[in-house]
């Protein structure tokens, strides 16, 4: 009986902390795109690498699986070609993204971090070269929630994976947005079309007191 | 028994939140870098890209299937370009990826021509640069003669992080093509060339 009770209170003990983590009451808050941000929706028409849904970020066989490069040296690292959509539909912008695992993750902080640098350019109109350093801690917690059967609607509403402050969002550009400082926010979702794959939408917006 | 559950519990909550902080997470390996001292201060590193073997998928799948023509120049020598690549240290190890844009943008004197790289090797950083393009905030004192790299295929670092955080400086483009095949594919070497320089005073 006294065994019992204590593997009972073990048992208890691990889901317990298990419970807490996936509501850590100190997880940092995570912007959501502002209203008055330029939105673009964004699909990779290319794709090359490791991907970044739970299994490529916890090495779990949970959620679509990932192809990472052979090569030891990108092995943590992905490449792909995004086409960026305007609020009718119409391709506007053509990017380039390269996203790498981060190395300073942290379970406890709720904090599974992500680097991506994105290269957008505007035809006849300018380029950016936009830099973050994402928290995925949302696309895990969605696949642990949906995995322990608990109703969890995060993924439709979309992955927020911006901090609020932290790194140069918009280092730089060309043409019409050469020299104007911006920031931007992200999210992410699971692409209707290809279920394998991120797709997501991005706001730019002029960098203001306010973020 | 109620005191040994309760104890069992606080010790099976705290041995989990221990296991799960040393979660092991993928990481990179890291390769030495290959730089080499410049004479007049600074740090020149070589990298390389291989063609074909080294392309990423099919830069024109991306570039043309979605989008307006009139992106597009009629004669083709503007239009935007997207590709993608592995880079290569000067051992032909595979240390990074790199994006390379081509295109035409909006000018004070009409249409200019902008190429846009990132380089990130996943162990050390990124290097973001440009021949066209203009940072953010503060532009860094940088010496007139683009330190020594020829002016024409050359552009500045706009931006590094991690172990190129703290520099500055230019790059170049060079393609040494070896032939161009039946199918008209390229053959032969791009070499990127880095000339950096520490902007700590």
């Amino acid at each position: 009986m006294k065994a019992l009770a204590i593997i009972l209170g073990l048992v208890m003990g691990a889901v317990g902390a298990l419970a807490l983590l996936l509501n850590n009451p100190l997880q940092p808050s995570r912007p959501s795109i502002s209203p008055t941000a330029s939105v673009y929706d964004w699909r990779a028409s290319e794709f090359h690498g490791a991907s970044f849904g739970t299994a490529g970020l916890t090495r779990l066989p949970v959620g679509p699986r990932s192809q990472p490069f052979v090569a030891a040296g990108i092995s943590t690292a992905n490449a792909a070609v995004l086409i960026l959509t305007d609020a009718d539909g119409q391709p506007a912008a053509l990017a380039t993204r390269i996203t790498v695992l981060g190395e300073t993750s942290d379970l406890l902080r709720s904090d599974i971090g992500v680097s991506s640098y994105t290269n957008i350019i505007w035809p006849n109109y300018g380029t950016l070269f936009l830099q973050s350093n994402e928290n995925r801690w949302s696309l895990v917690r969605d696949t642990a929630l949906t995995f322990a059967g608990i109703p969890n609607s995060r993924a439709k509403e979309g992955f927020r994976i911006s901090r609020l402050a932290g790194v140069r969002d918009v280092i730089g550009g060309s043409g019409a947005f050469a020299k104007i400082g911006r920031r931007y926010v992200e999210e992410l979702r699971w692409d209707e079309e290809n279920p394998e794959r991120l797709a997501g939408t991005i706001g730019i917006g002029l960098l203001t007191d306010e973020n | 028994m109620i005191k040994r559950f309760l104890a069992a519990f606080a010790l099976g909550m705290v041995l989990t939140l221990i296991a799960i902080s040393f979660y092991p997470f993928q990481k990179a390996p890291r390769f030495p870098s290959s730089a080499a001292v410049l004479n007049n201060g600074g740090r020149e590193e070589v990298f390389f890209i291989r063609l074909p073997d080294d392309r990423l998928g099919n830069p024109r799948s991306a570039t043309t299937a979605a989008f307006p023509r009139t992106a597009f120049a009629s004669d083709g020598n503007d239009r935007i370009v997207a590709e993608l690549f592995r880079v290569r240290d000067t051992e032909g190890r595979v240390i990074g990826i790199a994006s390379r844009i081509t295109g035409t943008v909006a000018g004070i004197r009409g249409a200019a021509g902008v190429t846009d790289w990132i380089l990130v090797i996943p162990s050390r950083g990124a290097l973001i640069m440009s021949r066209g393009g203009v940072p953010v905030g503060e532009i860094p004192e940088l010496p007139a003669n683009r330190m020594g790299l020829p002016a024409p295929k050359s552009g500045i670092m706009m931006h590094g992080t991690d172990e190129f955080s703290e520099l500055a400086g230019f790059y170049a483009e060079k393609m040494n093509i070896e032939k161009v095949d039946s199918a008209g594919i390229v053959h032969g070497e791009l070499t990127l060339t880095t000339r950096l320089r520490s902007t700590v005073q």
